[in-house]
Order: C-alpha cells, then structure tokens, then sequence
C-alpha cells in the first residue's frame, strides 16, 4: 500500500513537471538586445535577472494600476 | 519633436497593435515626453518604473562590458515589457502575455521614428491593410475556385 502511494506521488510529481514545461506556466525572461546587432538572455537565476524582472514587474504594475 | 507628434505616434502604435496595451515615450534624460494613458499620474508612474528599468539593464550591460542596450525585452507570466532605444530616446511598452515579440519590437521602433518625424520605411498601418487586402485577395480566389 506505501509503495503504491510513493508511486501516485512520483508520478503527480512528475505530471507537473511535465505540464510546466510544456507551458502550463509562462516562462519569465530577460532578453538584452545591444546595439551591436548581439543579444544576452539573462539566466533565469542571476542576480541582474532577478533585479530586472523585479522592475518590470513594477511597470507593469504602474501600467495595470 | 513636439509632445503631441509622440502623443499621435503612440496612439496610432496601441490602434494598430493589439498586443500592446499601452506605453511610454522617454526623453533623453528619462523623462516623460508623451504616453497612451490618460491619467497623467499613472503615465509618470509607468515611466518612472520603465526608465529605472533601462538604467537597470545599462547597469548589467556595463557590467558585461557590452555595446549600448537598444532593445529589451522582460516576460512575465501576466504580460511584458518591451523597450526600444534609439538616439537617446526611448519608448517602452506593457504588452499582453506572451506577445509576439519580434512584431512588437518593430512597431515600437517605427513608432519611435514616426515621433521624431523621421519618415519610417513602412508605416505600421500598411501591415494591417496588407493583411486585408491578402485576405481579401484569398477570399476573391477561393469564390473564383468555388
């Protein structure tokens, strides 16, 4: 009987893994474009990403207010 | 370039693109110079917010020892942010959830020149009327068809 419920919940697990990354939650990106025709996506985890999609946040915010 | 050119240019932005719902037009020192809001506090608080955002980005560009930010664009889950930078000026937008980023970018950046009464290569409506006139066009053949 536990080994069955370990099973439901890795699998739960798994299903919801499997749904955000096929979309079911929008990603968050940061994508610099430079005036040298190069272009950075910020890693999701970084410090400047973090900071930048903090600001976005507050124009959109500002925006929908 | 005179506030109501800008004014003009970004209301002609937000009727031709479905995907943005509003922005900001940001002077070379950051400030605002014209906004599709008609609250003037809520504009000044967008603009505020967007041009904090750029000096954010110029921060990790310097940083990265990069050329100069033209363009930027954040995702979030409920909409984005959009910024195109040009001599200085800038015009930033809150768009829809996942838009259409590259069209978005092109808009703003015709928009950007339309406000500074350069004469853009193609006007953002032409987009739209081609579009009508191509569906027009299918709808034609496929009567020929039938």
């Amino acid at each position: 009987m536990r080994r069955l419920l370990a099973l439901g919940v890795a699998g739960a697990a798994a299903g919801v893994a499997l749904w955000r990354r096929r979309g079911g939650t929008p990603a968050e990106r940061v994508d610099l474009h430079f005036e040298d025709g190069s272009m950075v996506s910020l890693p999701a985890a970084s410090e400047d990403a973090e900071r930048l999609l903090g600001l976005a946040r507050d124009v959109l915010a500002a925006a929908r207010s | 370039m005179a506030a109501a050119d800008a004014a003009q240019a970004l209301e002609e932005l937000v009727e031709i693109s479905s995907q943005i719902e509003g922005a900001v037009l940001l002077g070379e020192d950051g400030a605002l110079v014209a906004s599709t809001y008609p609250d003037s506090g809520r504009a000044e608080r967008v603009a505020a917010a967007a041009s904090e955002l750029l000096r954010a980005a110029d921060e990790s560009q310097a940083r990265a020892e990069r050329a100069a930010i033209g363009q930027l664009v954040v995702e979030l889950p409920d909409g984005a942010v959009v910024c195109v930078r040009e001599d200085g000026r800038a015009v930033a937008a809150v768009t829809v959830k996942e838009p259409t980023v590259g069209l978005v970018l092109y808009d703003l950046r015709t928009t950007l020149r339309l406000a500074a009464d350069e004469k853009p290569k193609r006007k953002p409506a032409a987009r739209k009327k081609a579009a009508a006139t191509d569906t027009a066009a299918e709808s034609a053949g496929e009567a020929a068809d039938a």
